[in-house]
């Protein structure tokens, strides 16, 4: 009788109620993921409430029985239960990953930040936003996203996204992305690009040092452009121009088109001065560049009293062939500076038939350690040679000089041409043997507050459209700005040694390994477990 | 004691027949294939690789491990009386995961024997990562056989226990491609919930305390949830 009843019993109600919480579980899932389609998911919703009502027709009972069985109470206890335990876990994890020790087992401490990069991360007042551009699975966008988790972790301003520019050419596009790699970090509406050399340091495959290994900088470029985003302070760099300068807006050869956008990408705000008015005050380094003809005595004046005012700097950079005795005396008289007209001989040109071409050598200073930490080197171009003087007040560091095959050559061009053939022949007791200097940083009043710093340098064709792109000529150009702007508080951190040590495995060791491992041991280990199945069948 | 007696039981089962050592010497064979072809190749002194195969071989051998430990007793109906006897679900379930855990920790003690042998021709070796990737590889042993037992509760049927197993071990290894396809919220918290990136830490050489508590979290949920399921038996 009773197993008649049951048999009555139809169970498209119970169905019914299973796919009305279908129903409402993909609702709940269509609203989290497509929150535009919020119609949808209230339609999955209403068709859940229709079986409920549908099931409820077909047998009142239906509810009472699914909800209020003995059956359902102890499946709601174990499932309330378990929903607990899975909570508390959730809660554990999430405090775990919030509040985590976390250690660097590494023997070089390959995954850590250095103690002045976690300071500079957890004192960031203002929210910080970095974007990567990386194609997904690369080893380097690897690298450059466990940094950037690391950084994550030491502060909530600061946020980090990873954008594959083949997967999404737009925002690529709207950022002014060059290169694959690229970094940007942002900050307000200061932005600072990292580009890829900037992060990574690859040996010269062709002349191996096996102490040159390849090195991650990252840490040290992140870090730098958070400080330089966050400072609040944009520095501004004005060029002089209206003497024969190269443009900064210009793209010809000899034009400086191309470091006014490296210097927009650091950071600064670049403006032009033609010296018929006072210099703005906002400026904190002004360039002289390459000028063909010479400044007027009013200019000069101009420009001194900008210098004499605090944190006033200069970079000035006189190329050889020109006749420019007012800035000549003013970098002589201020600054200890002296510009000679030799230019330089580099016996490297002249063996690759281009004796106008120099290969400077980079002395110690904070400007040149980053380059030389990475054995990086500099090309210019018809160098003329400057001289450091002792002067009170001042102190000069020497930056470049050419090596110690070189020379200055006196009188190198006749009637204004550069005669090619007598470059070759150094004329002992005329022309001055090597090294010459190439570069100079001076600090003027170094030992009080107001004091100011000035770069010199007897090329400008090194950071022209032409030549900034070869070698470490715009890492020399931006650094001597950095420097001139007074970025000392530019970190520097260790780089990342990222080589993995080789072995030297030879065949005969391979067969040896191959042997015990392949073999040896799970062969050890099966004639351990059949004693072992013997004697127990023994007993 | 309860516990360590069922543990017992459980490892004289495994140790006195041949199973245990078909499953080691497999694994070995396996395991030590990759090592040496990995080495031969790239000559490079790092046991990334190794572990990282490990723990995948790991992933297809534990569900063959786990999948006996109570779908027999089912089968077999001994399950009765171990419910009826005064060892409360947990202590079986307890005893039972540390047998299976001690066994996989014999498994990967056998494996020593590499980076003993790296060792020999790279005395520069770095220990520091191979000593945090023997920890995350015991964490994640811990995980699989939590989820192994889970599914052993669910069936007496062998072979259904080990496919659930395997099925839910290959979900959670892979969870983490879920942040590439959805770049949003979901995507990210599916993607915490991924084995492999958290064990990817430890194989890099960093103890982060944040995966030791989800590794631990992982597995007494788990375990909790096989409990659950087999205390179920007696009202389902």
């Amino acid at each position: 009788m009773n197993d008649k009843r049951k048999m009555k019993i139809s169970i498209l109600p119970y169905i019914g109620i299973l796919i009305a919480f279908t129903c409402f579980i993909a609702a709940g899932l269509i609203y989290l993921n497509f929150p535009s389609n919020v119609n949808v998911a209230l339609y999955t919703l209403g068709l859940g409430i229709i079986f409920i009502i549908s099931s409820m027709i077909l047998r009142p009972a239906v509810l009472k029985e699914v909800f209020f069985s003995r059956k359902t109470v102890l499946w709601v206890n174990d499932i309330f239960l378990v929903l607990t335990i899975v909570g508390i876990g959730v809660v554990l994890s999430y405090i775990g990953y919030r509040r985590n020790f976390r250690y660097d087992f590494t023997y070089n401490q390959m995954f850590s930040l250095s103690e002045q990069t976690i300071k500079v991360v957890r004192e960031l007042e203002k929210s910080v936003k970095v974007t990567a551009f990386y194609p997904q699975g690369i080893a380097e966008g690897t690298a450059v996203e466990d940094l950037l988790k690391e950084y994550k972790r030491h502060s909530d301003r600061f946020s980090y996204t990873i954008v594959d520019p083949v997967r999404d050419p737009l925002t690529t596009r709207a950022m002014n992305i060059k290169e694959v790699g690229q970094i940007v970090v942002q900050c307000d509406t200061n932005r600072v690009d990292i580009s890829v050399s900037d992060l990574f340091y690859s040996p010269n495959p062709y002349n191996r040092n096996p102490n040159d290994k390849p090195k991650f900088t990252g840490e040290q470029a992140l870090t730098s452009a958070i400080v330089n985003v966050t400072s609040g302070v944009k520095r501004v760099i004005s060029f002089v121009s209206g003497h024969g300068e190269g443009s900064i807006t210009g793209f010809q050869g000899r034009d400086l088109g191309l470091l006014n956008e490296f210097l927009v990408s650091e950071n600064f705000e670049v403006t032009e001065t033609n010296l018929s008015d006072i210099i703005d005050s906002k400026v904190s380094v002004l360039v002289i560049a390459n000028p063909q003809q010479d400044y007027l005595e009013s200019e000069i004046k101009k420009i001194k009293e900008f210098l004499d005012q605090k944190d006033k700097n200069l970079l000035m950079a006189l190329d050889y062939g020109y006749s420019l005795p007012n800035l000549e005396n003013f970098a002589l008289d201020n600054y200890a500076v002296l510009f000679n007209s030799d230019l330089t001989v580099d016996n490297r040109g002249l063996q690759i038939g281009q004796p106008g071409v120099v290969a400077p050598e980079l002395a110690d200073h904070a400007i040149t350690k980053p380059l030389k930490e990475k054995k990086l080197t500099n090309l210019m171009y018809l160098a003329r040679t400057i001289s450091a003087e002792e002067k009170t007040g001042t102190r000069a560091s020497v930056l470049v000089t050419s090596d110690d095959r070189s020379w200055g050559k006196r009188n190198a061009a006749n009637n204004g041409q550069i005669q090619v053939a007598d470059l070759k022949n150094f004329r002992e007791g005329v022309d001055v043997r090597g090294p010459v200097t190439l570069g100079v940083a001076v600090e003027r009043n170094y030992a009080v507050a107001s004091g100011s710093k000035a770069v010199f340098f007897s090329d400008s064709d090194f950071f022209s459209n032409s030549l900034i792109k070869q070698l470490a000529n715009r890492d020399l150009i931006i650094n001597s700005i950095n420097w001139a702007a007074g970025q000392t508080e530019m970190v520097s951190v260790r780089p990342r040694i990222l080589e993995i040590p080789q072995i030297d495995f030879k065949p005969e060791s391979s067969n040896i390994v191959f042997t015990v491992c392949v073999f040896g041991a799970p062969l050890f280990v099966v004639l351990f477990g059949g004693i072992v199945y013997m004697v127990r069948r023994r007993v | 004691m309860k516990v360590l007696a069922i543990m017992k039981r459980e490892l004289q089962s495994f140790f006195f027949s041949p199973i245990a050592y078909i499953v080691f010497a497999a694994f070995m064979t396996i395991v030590g294939y990759l090592f040496w072809i990995v080495l031969a190749t790239s000559k490079m002194a790092t046991l990334e690789p190794m572990l990282y195969n490990a723990a995948f071989i790991l992933l297809l051998a534990s569900p063959v491990l786990t999948m006996r430990l109570i779908s027999e007793e089912k089968k077999s109906r001994t399950i009765e009386l171990l419910l009826t006897s005064p060892i409360s679900p947990a202590e079986i379930i307890l005893g039972k995961f540390l047998a299976c855990f001690v066994l996989y920790a014999v498994l990967i003690a056998l494996t020593l024997q590499y980076p003993l042998i790296m060792w020999y021709y790279a005395p520069n070796l770095d220990w520091g990562p191979i000593i945090s990737g023997y920890i995350g590889l015991l964490l994640l042993g811990g995980a699989f056989i939590s989820v192994g037992v889970f599914a052993s509760t669910l069936t007496e049927n062998q072979i259904i226990a080990a496919m659930i197993s395997f099925g839910s071990l290959v979900l959670f290894w892979i969870f983490g491609w879920a942040k590439h396809a959805f770049e949003n919220a979901f995507g990210q918290m599916i993607s915490n919930l991924s084995v492999f990136d958290r064990y990817s830490e430890f194989l890099r050489g960093i103890l982060d305390s944040g995966n030791v508590v989800f590794f631990a979290v992982f597995t007494l949920t788990w375990l909790f949830l096989a409990t659950r399921a087999l205390e179920s038996d007696r009202w389902r």
